[in-house]
């Protein structure tokens, strides 16, 4: 497998993000004039680290010889402060999260996953920034996010393709309305990694990608024991500016379900598709050609989980994705199964093993294997330093009246 | 071994099968808006209780499974249905309710009232009070001070199983001792009393010997509690959520003693523990955070959302404090002295005078004073980390005595940041 050395695109964005993080601290500090009779409102603080580590091995097609590797991608850290304001049930808040990319990063790397503001109401949220990107509706339950990502999200065409990061994380300007606890509108504007089309600097924010996505979000406290989980629609427009076509657009649709709703025992089915009209007379020649060509893709997955004293216990998984590029007639498949064993109430052990066909696609594409098999532990830790905050879908304020 | 496993494994099967039955009875309940008013204070001319004795139509009519009182009713007790009887309805939901202009939580109520409407009956009455629950948690009544049948006491897995949603229990019991005592949920304690689940219970006696000695013509009830709002709010979401879960398992005839951590005996849960159960209060299960009161309050308001005490000058007033927080109260009366003449309902051998006076958690203490300095004086707590609003002096536990008809040179204001 070839290991790609890419331009420290995301190191750049680090320094960038931190030295204007600085200097906005620095101005500030040399500018604020602190009034000590008026004290600073209470903020909640939310932090966390999801530590993701797996010793895994892989194989290739052919006589291509198995790897193995220690892999920490997918952890992640975040911190996330909220406050207040003037306004009944108005509150505003920074987040900031870094995480280790894949293996296509150079070693050491820390991508900064999420660096944005954002302002809450009860029926509305915005949020402006760096960060997750609406490019699925049902997340898949995979041993890392990224697993299936091929399948299972909507291809950021921009990219040179190397990194799922880039699938995954943009700058973004999003606003969501609820119409009800449950249902929501929202609408979203990116600035995708663009480094094939016209590379430019991650600080730059030239809008070029824009959606929309409704949908229906059973609350938290009750999401195992209803029927319908998630159900979502969603549509991108990607402004390509190709001499032949000037944008792109894919839609996507997903639904996660529960089959057996219960609090101990639950048997649940996810399904997403994607369809992603792409450049129809595009032949596949290169790598970021899979992400603007025409596809039809797929992705489905069973699941069991147990909950012994309802606490996290045992989980397992069945995930299956096709995907069709149209024009080339090219089909893929993958299959994985996976086993996530419960050591306490935050921290899995995990088994993973995945197969992917990759016929039709050219081996230097790179990270293609017939076979992966993961082991490793999953450990999530969150905090909250004074939970001010009651949340819009909680169980009190649904069905007591909203109090934020 | 397998002896053991057996008898665990029946005993929480018979557990099992006794919950799903008390589960089955749940019935669907709504919630309503806080339509309640702080109980007004009473004279001690007026007899009738804030709640209005009522007859069995007047009951609070939930459409939910109506509990029959324990048989036999407690010795010496009228038979049900008798004229005899005092009766009350107490319903309780969750409202929203304004502690101080714009501090608005959600909390629990009984007949939409916090506190809860007081209660006055005559010593030896027999008193017969439906309780039913409109709420999403589990509930009992504990009469606090009530010497009475076990099986009337309110205390969940001791002496009755807890009263579920859209159910009602009876209590039945005759008022005894004379005094001042109050009722309370004893389900999640520690939670619930802090959501406003406590109202007075006044045992009132013709030959009042307090009256007797000081003939007091107003009669106040301070209730007394403290409140952690972000632990009340996140607790009654956990309680929500496991009800739910509940009852979703009850409806599969799949609750059992792991889902409802509920044992027969402490050597079930000692088996149990052995061979691995997690009981909810260990490390690896929760993160300890015990509630920290930031608001303080009298009869569910903190000031200057108080009420008053108005007196007329010349005249004796008692003031009944009732401690229904978990913080003391050292409870200090400005231009005045006072005599402290009962604790816990029970008259003192000897009235004792003093300006301050301690009320423990728990505890209810009377207090008698002539008002014979007309003015506006300060009554409050003098433990003053308990006379804020999160933090922000003056609040909590602070009123004031008006003298009726006083008009001073000075005229009292609110300030809400000294």
């Amino acid at each position: 497998m070839e290991r790609i050395r890419r331009p420290s695109r995301s190191t750049s964005s680090v320094v960038v993000v931190a030295a204007v993080l600085l200097f906005a601290r620095g101005a500030y500090a040399q500018d604020a004039e602190v009034d000590p009779a008026a004290p600073q409102p209470a903020v909640q603080f939310d932090y966390g680290l999801r530590g993701v580590a797996s010793l895994d091995g892989q194989k290739g097609y052919g006589n291509a010889n198995a790897v193995g590797t220690v892999d920490i991608s997918d952890t992640y850290a975040y911190a996330r402060a909220r406050a207040p304001m003037f306004a009944p049930e108005h509150r505003a808040g920074a987040m900031f999260a870094v995480t280790f990319p894949d293996q296509f990063y150079e070693p050491g790397t820390l991508l900064v996953a999420e660096a944005n503001a954002f302002y809450e109401t009860r029926w509305l949220s915005l949020r402006l920034g760096r960060g997750r990107i609406a490019s699925q509706v049902v997340p898949m339950p995979t041993f890392r996010d990224d697993d299936m990502i091929r399948f299972s999200g909507a291809q950021n065409p921009f990219t040179d393709g190397r990194s799922t990061a880039d699938h995954q994380y943009g700058n973004v300007v999003e606003a969501a309305a609820w119409a009800t606890p449950r249902l929501f509108a929202q609408v979203h504007l990116e600035n995708l990694s663009n480094f094939v089309l016209q590379p430019q600097a991650l600080s730059a924010f030239t809008l070029n990608s824009y959606g929309l996505m409704l949908g229906y979000r059973q609350l938290p406290s009750l999401a195992r024991m209803s029927v319908v989980r998630r159900i979502a629609v969603g549509v991108n427009t990607y402004r390509v500016d190709l001499p032949s076509q000037d944008v792109l657009v894919d839609a996507v649709a997903g639904a996660w379900i529960n089959h057996v709703p219960d609090p101990v025992h639950t048997v649940d089915w996810r399904v997403q598709a994607i369809y992603d009209r792409g450049t129809p007379s595009l032949n596949i020649t290169t790598l970021p050609d899979t992400f603007r060509a025409e596809q039809a893709m797929i992705t489905s997955s069973l699941g069991y989980e147990y909950r012994r004293e309802m606490l996290p216990t045992i989980r397992t998984n069945l995930i299956g994705a096709y995907k069709r590029y149209v024009k080339d007639g090219i089909d893929q498949v993958t299959v994985a199964t996976n086993v996530f064993y419960a050591l306490g109430a935050t921290t899995e052990i995990g088994l993973q093993y995945q197969f992917r066909s990759r016929v039709g696609i050219p081996e230097a594409f790179g990270d293609d294997f017939a076979h992966s098999v993961k082991i490793g532990l999953i450990v999530a830790l969150d905090g909250t330093t004074t939970p001010i905050f009651a949340e819009r879908n909680s169980l009190l304020n649904v069905e007591s009246g909203y109090l934020p | 071994m397998n002896g053991r496993r057996n008898f665990l494994q029946l005993v929480s099967g018979s557990l099992a099968a006794g919950a799903a039955s008390a589960w089955a009875r749940r019935a669907s309940a709504q919630h309503g808006g806080h339509g309640g008013s702080p109980p007004q204070p009473t004279t001690s001319g007026s007899m009738a209780p804030p709640v209005a004795p009522s007859g069995p139509s007047a009951s609070a009519g939930m459409p939910g499974m109506v509990m029959a009182a324990p048989q036999p009713l407690p010795r010496g007790a009228p038979p049900a249905g008798s004229p005899l009887y005092k009766k009350f309805a107490l319903e309780l939901k969750v409202v929203q309710h304004e502690v101080v202009p714009g501090y608005v939580v959600h909390m629990m109520a009984y007949n939409g009232q916090i506190p809860a409407p007081t209660i006055r009956v005559n010593e030896g009455d027999w008193v017969w009070i439906d309780f039913t629950n409109a709420s999403d948690e589990m509930h009992t009544i504990h009469w606090h001070g009530m010497i009475l049948d076990y099986r009337y006491d309110g205390v969940p897995y001791l002496t009755q199983d807890p009263t579920m949603r859209g159910e009602s229990y009876p209590y039945v019991f005759q008022a005894k001792p004379y005094g001042t005592h109050f009722y309370h949920c004893h389900f999640g304690t520690v939670m619930h009393m802090q959501a406003g689940m406590y109202g007075a219970f006044i045992v009132e006696r013709p030959d009042d010997p307090i009256r007797a000695r000081y003939p007091y013509t107003q009669d106040y009830t301070l209730v007394l509690s403290s409140l952690d709002a972000l632990y009340v709010r996140d607790q009654m979401n956990a309680m929500f959520a496991r009800m739910r879960q509940r009852d979703v398992l009850a409806a599969r005839g799949a609750l059992d003693w792991r889902t409802q951590n509920r044992f027969a005996t402490l050597k079930d849960l000692v088996r149990a523990v052995a061979r691995g159960y997690v009981p909810a209060y260990m490390r690896s299960r929760t993160s300890p955070r015990p509630p920290d009161p930031t608001m303080f309050l009298i009869n569910g308001r903190a000031y200057p959302a108080t009420e008053p005490i108005k007196v007329r000058e010349g005249e004796w007033t008692r003031l009944r404090f009732i401690n229904a927080g978990s913080v003391l109260h050292n409870m200090h009366m400005h231009g005045h002295d006072f005599f402290h003449v009962c604790s816990d309902g029970a008259p003192l051998p000897a009235p004792i005078r003093g300006n301050t006076l301690s009320v423990a958690p728990g505890k209810t203490e009377d207090i008698v004073f002539l008002a014979d300095n007309p003015g506006f004086w300060a009554l409050h707590d003098h433990d003053v980390s308990h006379t804020v609003n999160n933090g922000v002096y003056p609040g909590g536990v602070m009123t004031d005595i008006e003298y009726e008809g006083f008009h001073g040179t000075y005229t009292p204001s609110i300030s809400l940041d000294e």
